[in-house]
């Protein structure tokens, strides 16, 4: 576009000037816009924070409150306690002053009722005394004249109990004669029964010394057979050893002397078993009459 | 791309520079009261007017003086605050 001559050069000049003033205003504008728009974000920002400032310390007022209202609660009842606690203290130590005077007035009760007690205990004894000693009086008085009574009625009835008793003492003497007579009887029986037993015992004590004596002749004997048979067998010993020495032809005496010796060993033997078997036999007829004499003695007895 | 069409009486009196003296003289008033005519010849003159034109020289001093009070009214605030 071309220039326009219609406007002066001065005018043109101050268009310019304040046109570039403009643009510097409008750039200081610019600047203090940007600057209100960071001073409003910073505000609201700064809103912001007081707003959750403002919320947090309400919260902990609202917190610190409620802790402040329970411990004024705690303290009150706390305080309500050790007020109580104050009352019964002072009421305790009423009731311990009321009690240290009744102790005392106790005291003095006492000592009146002791007073009272020991006049009382010596009027009492001085009483006593004087009824002891009357009741004394009474009581031997009325001791002698029942002890007179039952003197005399002892004495009937001790008259006749001597009397029962002299009769019965006679009714004794004749019981005991006839007693005295029967038991003779039975002291013969019985003297007559243990010299029988006495004989009896000297029999078996007898009958034992003859079988003990028996048995050591049996013994003696069996010795003497088993004396013998080891001869016997010494000499059948040799005669084996000869005859196994000298030849096979003799064993025909050899078996005729071994079969006597088996016979006699044999017949030795049962002798032995039947000696073995009376002796068992006597032995326990023995202990068996033993024990019936001294239950018969027993019995007497 | 350049219009064509036909030109306007006012366009060839502020081509022959005295347009600027009917409207201070004969048109005064009429350039004074219609704010439409005012700015349309304004406009014509500042196209095509060969010599300085005092009415719009003086009518522009007045927007610019008014631009400026209005300035200076919107920071007086600012200024008083800085006082």
């Amino acid at each position: 576009m071309d220039e326009s001559k219609a406007i002066s050069p001065e005018i043109k000049g101050l268009f310019e000037t304040i046109k570039k003033q403009a643009i510097e205003y409008s750039k200081a504008f610019e600047f203090f816009e940007e600057t209100r728009q960071r001073i409003i974000q910073t505000q609201s920002e700064l809103e912001d924070f007081a707003k959750h400032l403002s919320k947090d310390i309400d919260e902990r007022f609202h917190l610190l409150e409620d802790t402040i209202n329970e411990f004024i609660a705690d303290f009150q009842q706390k305080n309500s306690t050790i007020e109580n606690v104050f009352k019964e203290l002072s009421r305790i130590e009423n009731l311990k002053n009321d009690l240290e005077r009744m102790h005392s007035e106790l005291k003095v009760q006492m000592l009146k009722v002791d007073n009272l007690l020991k006049t009382l205990e010596n009027k009492m004894e001085m009483e006593f005394e004087t009824f002891s000693q009357s009741l004394t009086d009474k009581f031997k008085d009325q001791v002698e004249s029942t002890l007179k009574m039952l003197e005399v009625k002892y004495a009937l009835k001790f008259k006749s109990i001597d009397d029962k008793i002299s009769n019965f003492d006679q009714k004794l003497l004749n019981q005991t004669v006839s007693q005295s007579r029967f038991s003779k009887i039975a002291y013969d029986e019985i003297d007559t029964l243990k010299e029988k037993l006495e004989q009896f015992r000297q029999i078996l004590y007898e009958e034992r010394q003859r079988i003990e004596a028996r048995f050591g002749e049996f013994s003696e004997e069996l010795n003497k057979k088993f004396i013998k048979l080891d001869q016997i067998l010494n000499q059948f010993e040799q005669q084996t050893q000869t005859t196994l020495q000298n030849s096979e032809s003799s064993s025909e005496k050899f078996r005729d002397e071994l079969k006597t010796v088996f016979q006699q060993l044999n017949e030795t033997r049962n002798q032995q078993y039947k000696i073995d078997t009376k002796f068992k036999n006597i032995l326990i007829i023995v202990s068996v009459m033993f024990i019936l004499v001294l239950l018969l003695v027993f019995i007497l007895k | 791309m350049k219009e064509i069409k036909p030109k306007r009486i006012f366009e060839e009196l502020a081509e022959l520079g005295v347009l600027g003296d009917l409207l201070q003289y004969q048109w005064r008033e009429f350039y004074e009261q219609d704010e439409k005519f005012r700015e349309d010849v304004n406009e014509i003159l500042l196209k095509y007017s060969p010599c300085e034109v005092t009415v719009l020289e003086k009518y522009l001093l007045e927007q610019l003086c008014q631009s400026l009070q209005f300035f200076i009214d919107y920071t007086q605030v600012w200024m008083n605050r800085r006082l």
